[in-house]
């Protein structure tokens, strides 16, 4: 509908009265919202456990969100851009597989195995990409699809066992190593947000992730082509996920065939809690990372506050919905 | 005004207690205020035009009757007796009927389902629909809008037309006493809006009060008794419409005389830019050709559905072609997407902005870059906002695109200045022919005159444009030359000098010229 609907923004300028929307209590809470929840959920558990907020508790969490997190950055790229990306889960595993595949039996170094391992990552989702775009098959079901796929070969490439290899140090420094106090993984973890987080919103290929999700057609017919920048979200995604799945086996020094079985409900769920809307278009990779983030702190501190493990199951999915809803109320609160 | 014979109009509703009666009507939103003191009758019988540009408070009033704002002052009466509506609901039981634009219908079901939902008579002990009784009545609804639509048709493969109908049945259904209609028009085309005029001239018969809005004042002189203007948020007339001219409501709706005198003579025809020979798509086009020149403006009329955006599209590589040639400045040219149109300087406004043209969670500045993210990057892909921002500013300034703000979200402008930041995306590249599909649909009539303007000022400085419309008189004052589509293929071109309305129109719908 093209008439009068919206008379706050029209009719002040046809009126001389130029300002810019002045900043309201929904606008605050959709930008600022997650932080504040954040530092409520710190200040409340701060309070109820000694051993919460300590530096070293602080390291601990973060490096057990940064997989998620890594993994997240990705995933939002895509739900931005109007996919989603289910296959995340096994690409963790696969990942995980090439880089051990690539030391035990092709003697390769550090470095080169942890390539690997993020580019077998990165061609699924080329693939993924690929499929959606040529084939016009739904994001979701091509990615279960793929979700499925890569798990069958994962356990035909190490013939259903574990895998052990030798445990160079230097390949062990990616799961377990340290720079002054701070994991490793914390850093990567950090390095892949701020990165994302700079080609999100300061390149070209960022705005046109934003525009694919926001109105498909129009960014088609202004000459930006789609199918690469779907196909360049979907291969990020996948090459975080193989990250994380390096990182992972660097960490326990195996490779195991199921890891990172069922992380892809873990990431979506990190980044709708960072307010990335599943109808594309609309949110951060920054905030996706902050959900997960969010989502590490809530385990953490239920778990230092002795809930029982069923229940903490309860409570996050609780947290979801409430966050979910929160960011609806306010989207549409919004003019 | 239009050609067409006036339809017999008779005078004023009778003395007694009007159908409607609006009376010192104010809404204010935070920093707006949306209506003042507006008042208004429709009488039984009478089919009442409520015409303004966007943003002069139609839609709040049409709100409020709807019961889904509530007034701050001001009192409505139904058939004399003072009414509070508080709920859509209550409009309902009150006798208003609202009809939007997009019908808001249930596509699963049929006809006859949509028109009873909720009042479905029920089969005698089981709680049951009967379904006999059910299709009865809806024919019966029907019969009375001589309406030939078949009541077990189900509503999802209707097009927009017939849902409306559908909408009206029901709020016969609902013996509704006031039927508003909110630019019922604006997604039909011609023969669709003929069908619709036809049934509102059945509800005027049967005495009930229609509340018109439209943009198209041909409409207005068309089919309403008498014409209500409201301009930022106050009234400004009621007037009866066989006393006035189309000038005389254009000057009313925008508070200033508008040249409509017709194109100013351009000075025709420069080198070529495009030819196209034999394009063919199976059940689409049909041995297309043509040639578009710099400095013209080629006007292609025919009806929706005649191969007319398809052609655009397929000129901008949107949509594939079976066979055929496109040169483009003497030129080979075969665009496989968009991409390729862009690149050899072919720009596309598309018929429908918001599906089409914008992306709404976006600023208007990144609407306009969104053609131009190369020109305000560096490094290969490093947006320079600074860049980006003096960009949009400039372009904002040249077409007096409002609010001149570049961060202003495109989602709440008006249809006018939606437009305007579609075309600003072409005017940032060196376009050679820009394609522009239904320019001013759902544009009022201010910004109409501007677009216009502005395609002409192109035109003037070299730009070859290929410009589709439904509205013949757009087509009329703008074109050089003009082309008229039916079916696929180019059944008439004509140079303006020789064109009417009659002549075009008979071409459209199949007549022989």
């Amino acid at each position: 509908m093209t008439s009068d609907h919206a008379p706050a923004a029209s009719r002040p300028a046809a009126q001389g009265r130029l300002r810019e929307r002045p900043w309201t209590i929904e606008d605050v809470l959709a930008r600022f919202g997650l932080a504040l929840a954040l530092l409520l959920l710190i200040a409340l558990f701060g309070a109820r456990s000694r051993a919460f907020l300590t530096a070293d508790n602080a390291l601990s969490v973060l490096r057990q969100v940064s997989t998620v997190g890594i993994m997240a950055v990705g995933q939002a790229l895509v739900i931005l851009g109007g996919g989603i990306d289910v296959s995340v889960g096994s690409v963790v595993g696969l990942g995980g597989m090439a880089a051990a595949l690539a030391l035990r039996d092709y003697g390769s170094g550090a470095l080169l195995a942890a390539l690997l391992g993020v580019l077998a990552g990165l061609l699924v989702g080329v693939v993924n990409g690929l499929v959606i775009s040529s084939l016009r098959v739904d994001p979701f079901i091509t990615t279960l699809a793929t979700l499925s796929g890569i798990r069958g070969i994962v356990y035909i490439v190490s013939n259903q066992y574990d895998v052990r290899f030798p445990e160079l140090d230097a390949f062990l420094f990616f799961g377990r190593g340290h720079v002054g106090p701070i994991p490793f993984q914390v850093i990567l973890l950090l390095l892949v947000v701020v990165v994302a987080w700079l080609v999100e919103t300061r390149t070209a290929f960022g705005r046109s992730v934003h525009a694919l999700g926001g109105n498909e057609t129009a960014t088609r017919l202004s000459g930006i082509a789609v199918e690469r920048v779907r196909i360049a979200t979907y291969a990020v995604s996948g090459a975080c996920a193989a990250l994380a799945g390096v990182l992972i086996t660097a960490q326990i020094a195996i490779a195991v065939p199921y890891q990172g079985n069922g992380a892809e409900l873990d990431v979506i769920a990190a980044v709708v809690v960072g307010g990335v809307a599943l109808s594309g278009g609309i949110g951060s990779v920054l905030l996706a990372a902050l959900g997960a983030l969010f989502i590490g702190v809530l385990a953490n501190g239920m778990a230092l506050l002795d809930v029982p493990s069923v229940w903490q199951m309860v409570i996050k999915g609780l947290a979801i919905l409430l966050a979910v809803g929160l960011y609806n109320v306010a989207r549409t609160r919004r003019v | 005004m239009t050609g067409s014979p006036l339809l017999d109009r008779p005078g004023p509703p009778p003395a007694t207690a009007p159908a409607l009666e609006v009376v010192g009507l104010t809404k204010a939103f935070p920093g707006v205020q949306a209506l003042e003191d507006v008042s208004l009758s429709v009488g039984a019988g009478e089919v009442h035009a409520l015409v303004g540009e966007n943003g002069a408070g139609k839609s709040t009033l049409i709100k409020i009757l709807a019961g889904v704002y509530q007034a701050d002052a001001g009192s409505v009466r139904l058939g004399g007796q003072p009414v509070t509506i508080r709920s859509v609901h209550e409009a309902h039981r009150l006798g208003i009927a609202v009809i939007y634009q997009e019908p808001a219908l249930v596509s699963a079901l049929t006809v006859a389902e949509n028109i009873l939902l909720g009042r479905e008579p029920l089969a005698r002990l089981r709680g049951l629909v009967d379904r006999q009784a059910l299709l009865a009545e809806a024919q019966r609804i029907l019969d009375r809008l001589q309406s030939p639509l078949d009541p077990r048709a189900p509503v999802a493969e209707l097009g927009i037309s017939w849902r409306q109908v559908v909408e009206i049945a029901k709020a016969l259904s609902l013996d509704a006493r006031l039927i508003v209609m909110d630019e019922p028009t604006a997604a039909l085309t011609l023969q669709e809006t003929q069908r619709l005029f036809h049934i509102v001239r059945e509800l005027k018969a049967q005495g009930r009060a229609v509340l018109f809005i439209s943009h198209t004042l041909e409409e207005v002189f068309e089919i309403a008794d008498r014409v209500t203007v409201l301009r930022d948020g106050r009234l400004v007339t009621t007037r009866e419409v066989s006393g006035l001219t189309r000038a005389d409501l254009v000057r009313f709706m925008i508070g200033r005389a508008v040249d409509e005198s017709g194109n100013r003579a351009r000075p025709v025809v420069g080198l070529e830019v495009l030819r196209v020979s034999g394009l063919r798509r199976q059940g689409v086009l049909d041995d297309v050709t043509f040639t578009l020149h710099a400095g013209e403006v080629l006007g292609i009329a025919g009806l929706v559905g005649s191969g007319r955006t398809e052609l655009a599209r397929a000129l901008f590589g949107a949509d594939p072609v079976d066979s055929g040639e496109i040169w483009l400045g003497g030129r080979r040219f075969d665009p496989r997407s968009p991409r390729d149109a862009l690149r050899a300087g072919i720009g596309l406004v598309p018929e429908d902005r918001k599906r089409e043209g914008l992306v709404e969670l976006f600023s208007t500045a990144a609407n306009i870059s969104l053609a131009n993210l190369g020109a305000i990057s560096r490094f290969g892909g490093w947006i320079d906002r600074p860049r980006e921002r003096a960009l949009a500013m400039r372009l904002i300034a040249r077409l007096s695109l409002q609010p001149p703000s570049p961060e202003w979200p495109v989602r709440t402008l008006s249809g006018g200045n939606q437009q305007k930041a579609v075309l600003a995306r072409w005017l940032a590249r060196d376009v050679k022919a820009l394609l522009v599909d239904e320019p001013t649909r759902g544009v009022d009539v201010g910004a109409k005159d501007e677009i216009y303007k502005l395609m002409d000022e192109l035109a003037r400085a070299g730009m070859a444009i290929l410009m589709i419309s439904s509205y013949l008189p757009e087509i009329l004052q703008m074109s050089d030359r003009i082309l008229v589509m039916q079916e696929g293929r180019i059944v008439l071109e004509l140079p303006r000098s020789e064109a009417t309305e009659e002549r075009l129109m008979e071409a459209a719908t199949g007549g022989l010229t």
